[in-house]
């Protein structure tokens, strides 16, 4: 198991669909910065009853944002960084069948389990490292561009750690679930299709049916919360035991299906 | 201590209501260099599959190494170096990145594993080129070297020669030669070039429609090719029974397209034809004759139609 996680960790290193997203995460920071600096008005991606939501660019004194701000705006594009996790933690597993090279794996002695697990560990740890980029680069490029009220505190600290681990925590189950349908579908383009429909339909179709209160269990609805309300420890508590569940879960759907699956 | 590498007991592999390897009864002795035979689609890669645990056997039973249990098969395989059918690399890495990349994975100490494989098959210049840019050949090389990564006891080759130019097929060939004799490794290749395996291997495995044919070694295989009188006549039946009967011979066989293959009489022709003939059986063809591996495979196939 130590041999896989640390060839997978040589692979997330050179793997060219990361590099890019670890570009894209930089033109957000920038992008975030930029919003500031320009005093945009608030943008908001999606918003239930004015409650929670991703939220950018939304501070009380335009001209005078405080850093806890910049912070929250940044987490903001936590809509854009779900989209890329899709398509990092789609492209981490389906490589290795279009090139072949679960095969070498596999043939190398190495449970499936294993392979799968340290798959994930590897991905999840490419989430953490943009989460991290992300979060840390829109507030240091805040506190140099935007000269905000309020400096790198310990409450920032806390509130930016508290963020990167629960979202991590969230993008980390929504990895898990895209690499479980492309074990079972092995196809790009169907997993990247069924995994925006999934995005976009369920907080579209939970408004629309009025059954809002279901979104405690979906990562796209905790995600808006993590991004937006300040979190008691019943709701922190909730966060990682739907993560969880849904980690545990989708992990033992894709095992099981791998282990049957004769690789190409 | 162990005496077979490879043993398979009534493996099968069924994809729908077909069987793709049916029953099949591998020995892989260490130390041989198995010469695995068979056409397009005969079950030699699935099989190759099966024992690699990349496809998971229908039934049947698989054993590395004299090992039975699935998690002693599942260690024995980190003795094994593999390269199916095209070579498993990642395109966007150099060379010297996909070894490390296996060389991290099978957990061998050590980086000097990768200049040593690199100087075994000339990669060295290549090191640092992205693995996109290389022809069929580099890239077939490339997954030979990683197949050869720490020294493995047992070596899978499905195909290894393919895309490959004459210059390096030699090489390769001295160099599985080399690895057998020096380090004992046991070698399972496939291959379409019977002539390049007969060169090569010391045992042979012949596999048709799933199906083992035949397993045999490398002088018994001789034995088998060896030189013969090939007649066709007019009246095989009739034939057959002149040499039972007059030429005192049943050493002889009747091949798929009527040809009698007699081994017995190699330096004696005039004696054979003129008692056929003046036993009123016309001869239409008479050669003297020895077998390569391809022909003995073809007629053991049931001919080229087959």
């Amino acid at each position: 198991m130590y041999n896989l996680i640390r060839t997978e960790f040589y692979k997330l290193k050179r793997d060219k669909a990361y590099k890019n997203i670890l570009m894209i995460t930089g033109i957000l920071i920038l992008l975030c910065i930029t919003l500031v600096v320009l005093k945009s008005g608030t943008i908001c991606f999606i918003q239930l009853d004015n409650t929670y939501g991703f939220i950018i660019n939304k501070f009380a004194n335009r001209k005078n944002p405080t850093l806890m701000e910049i912070l929250n705006s940044a987490k903001g594009f936590s809509v854009v960084l779900q989209i890329l996790i899709m398509f990092f933690a789609t492209s981490f597993v389906l490589n290795e069948y279009k090139y072949g090279t679960f095969r070498n794996l596999i043939a190398g002695g190495n449970t499936r389990m294993n392979i799968y697990i340290s798959k994930l560990l590897a991905v999840s740890f490419g989430i953490f490292i943009m989460n991290l980029f992300m979060i840390f680069g829109s507030v240091l490029g805040g506190v140099v561009f935007c000269k905000p009220s309020g400096f790198l505190n310990y409450n920032t600290m806390l509130e930016m750690f508290k963020f990167i681990l629960l979202s991590l925590l969230v993008f980390t189950a929504m990895a898990s679930l895209y690499m479980c349908i492309s074990i079972i579908v092995k196809n790009k383009s169907i997993v990247v299709a069924a995994g925006i429909i999934i995005l976009f339909s369920e907080p579209l179709v939970l408004i629309m049916t009025n059954h809002t209160k279901w979104g405690d269990y979906l990562p796209t609805f905790l995600l808006m919360k993590i991004c937006s309300i300040n979190l008691d420890t019943r709701m922190i508590f909730n966060i990682i035991l739907v993560c969880t569940i849904w980690i545990i879960s989708t992990c033992a759907i894709g095992i099981y299906t791998f282990e049957k699956q004769d690789v190409r | 201590m162990s005496e077979f590498a490879i043993k398979t007991v009534n493996l099968s592999k069924k994809y729908g209501r077909d069987f793709a390897v049916e029953n099949l009864n591998l020995n892989i002795r260490l130390g041989e260099i198995y010469g695995f035979i068979g056409k397009n689609g005969a079950g030699k890669t699935t099989a190759i599959r099966m024992i690699t645990g990349v496809a998971a056997p229908s039934s049947g039973e698989i054993q590395l190494f004299d090992k039975h249990t699935q998690s002693e098969v599942e260690m024995a395989r980190k003795r094994i170096g593999v390269l199916m059918d095209h070579p498993a690399i990642y395109p966007n890495m150099t060379t010297y990145e996909n070894l490390e990349v296996n060389r991290l994975q099978r957990g061998i100490p050590g980086r000097e594993c990768i200049e040593k494989v690199s100087e075994l098959l000339q990669l060295e210049e290549f090191k640092n080129k992205k693995v996109k840019n290389f022809s069929l050949g580099m890239k077939q090389k490339l997954g030979i070297a990683i197949a050869l990564l720490g020294d493995p006891e047992l070596l899978i080759l499905d195909e290894p020669i393919n895309g490959l130019d004459p210059v390096v097929i030699v090489e390769i060939r001295e160099l599985l030669k080399k690895l057998r004799k020096d380090k004992n490794t046991t070698i399972l290749i496939s291959s379409h070039i019977l002539s390049e395996l007969y060169q090569l291997a010391t045992c042979f495995g012949i596999i048709h429609e799933g199906r083992l044919l035949e397993e045999l070694t490398l002088k018994e295989l001789d034995e088998k090719c060896k030189v013969s009188l090939n007649i066709k006549v007019d009246d095989t039946n009739k034939a057959v029974l002149i040499l039972e009967n007059k030429l005192n011979t049943r050493n002889f066989k009747v091949l798929q397209d009527n040809t009698i293959k007699i081994y017995d009489y190699i330096d004696d022709v005039k004696t054979v034809s003129k008692i056929i003939t003046s036993n009123g059986v016309n001869i239409e063809q008479l050669v003297s004759k020895g077998d390569s591996l391809e022909d003995y495979f073809v007629n053991l196939i049931g001919g080229v139609d087959n």
